[in-house]
């Protein structure tokens, strides 16, 4: 699988300034984490966002690895395993904590980046982008290529300027039947700066796809 | 007839081995290596390629996955039978950790020699568990844990296939069942590969697959 990162800039009547396309290059230690704990059907341990190591439950995955997000600063329920084997909700997580992040510290990417550099914070005020939802559209199958998009725009309403120099990807993983986390699986630096002007709308997508 | 080293339970572990380097920064796929060894252990021949194929079985439960899908929301697709089933993310998802005997789900193997396709739902013709003619004996799926250098990260799955057929056979191709759900456990291919030339397993001899996922910055 091989992913290709777009970063498009408009202006506030929606008009594309610039777009930025590059290889994405960097699944993290902990998508490979993910992927095992699914497979093996065993609990890992891996650092959280916060470099905190949690053992990610294999039979408590309901949200694991979920990209789909709610908009920033918006509680958005987790769903996990309650011990007679039942789903159930089981805790929340801020919406701009999953799926597509963006930050300011272009640092080279390693397969144990644990979080993003500088992360741009959710919100109207200095420095801060506001996130919108993150989406994953169905893949698209069309030989030999089966491909998938990820979305998420970012309005900046801070009123001055926002340099954006990372992208990444966090998830979630559930520890318990009623905690969860947020774990990096992906980050890539920008090839250019892209400087995000007041009102103006950032969208960043990543596009994975599977060759035969 | 020769006793077959099967492994009866699956497992988990640490493996301290060396992460090979075959693809390129930014891949995540598959490094498949494929080891046959005598009945007292000895290597006889080995190979180590990239896999040829996630197919789409792979991306549609990476999707569900993202997504989160819930039973009102479920995911068509195809399982090993051929029928497509409506999936929901479940506990299970993805997990191949299947016992000795078990073809339904884990590594296996086949004899089929068509190229593969991103819409291969099956293997071509797989090679049943036992010891008669033309069958080889599946060992229970271990795993090998995460780990990672300088660049690249990888997590390996392993099953060893043991022939006390009385004669020998060649595989021709591999693949990786894992499970889904649709309201009871369904089975999907997520990897297909056909070995060029095939690879022959000599009687009383065992080979061994290691499917090492991995990815590379």
């Amino acid at each position: 699988m091989k992913s290709e990162l777009s970063v498009a800039l408009f202006n506030r009547e929606g008009k594309l300034l610039r777009e930025v396309r590059q290889p994405s290059r960097s699944f993290t230690k902990q998508f490979i984490g993910f992927l095992y704990s699914f497979h093996a059907y065993v609990d890992f341990s891996m650092p959280d966002i916060s470099n905190t190591a949690r053992a990610v439950r294999g039979g408590y995955n309901f949200s694991h690895l979920q990209l789909a997000a709610l908009g920033g600063g918006i509680m958005q329920m987790l769903r996990g395993t309650t011990p007679d084997g039942s789903a159930a909700d089981c805790t929340t997580i801020m919406g701009d904590h999953i799926g597509i992040q963006v930050g300011s510290n272009a640092t080279a990417p390693t397969p144990t980046d644990y979080a993003m550099n500088t992360r741009i914070a959710h919100g109207q005020g200095a420095g801060q982008l506001v996130y919108a939802g993150c989406e994953v559209e169905p893949p698209v199958i069309s030989a030999p290529n089966a491909t998938m998009l990820i979305r998420r725009y970012f309005t900046n309403k801070s009123g001055g300027s926002v340099i954006v120099r990372e992208v990444g990807l966090y998830t979630v993983g559930l520890t318990g039947a009623t905690t969860g986390f947020a774990f990096l699986i992906c980050r890539d630096a920008l090839a250019t700066d892209i400087t995000v002007l007041n009102n103006e709308l950032l969208r960043v997508e990543y596009t994975m796809q599977v060759t035969v | 007839m020769v006793k077959a080293e099967t492994k009866s339970k699956p497992e988990a572990k640490i493996i301290r081995e060396e992460i090979p380097h075959v693809l390129v920064p930014g891949e995540m796929r598959a490094v498949l290596e494929l080891i046959v060894k005598d009945k007292d252990g000895k290597v006889t021949e080995k190979r180590v390629m990239k896999s040829e194929s996630f197919v789409r079985q792979f991306m549609e439960l990476i999707f569900t996955t993202f997504t989160s899908n819930w039973t009102s929301n479920r995911y068509p697709i195809r399982d090993t039978g051929n029928v497509v089933r409506n999936t929901y993310k479940n506990a299970d998802l993805l997990q191949c950790d299947a016992g000795a005997g078990v073809v339904t789900n884990g590594v296996v193997v086949g004899t089929g020699t068509v190229a593969p396709t991103i819409d291969d739902y099956a293997l071509g013709a797989i090679i049943a568990h036992g010891t008669g003619a033309g069958q080889l004996q599946y060992s229970a799926m271990t795993f090998g844990a995460p780990a990672s250098d300088a660049t690249t990260s990888q997590f390996t799955l392993t099953r060893d296939f043991a022939n006390g057929s009385g004669g020998a056979i060649t595989v021709n191709e591999i693949g990786l069942f894992s499970r889904a759900y649709d309201g009871a456990n369904q089975y999907f291919m997520t990897i297909r590969d056909v070995i060029a030339g095939g690879i022959s397993v000599p009687n009383g001899q065992t080979l061994t697959v290691n499917y090492r996922i991995q990815a590379v910055v």
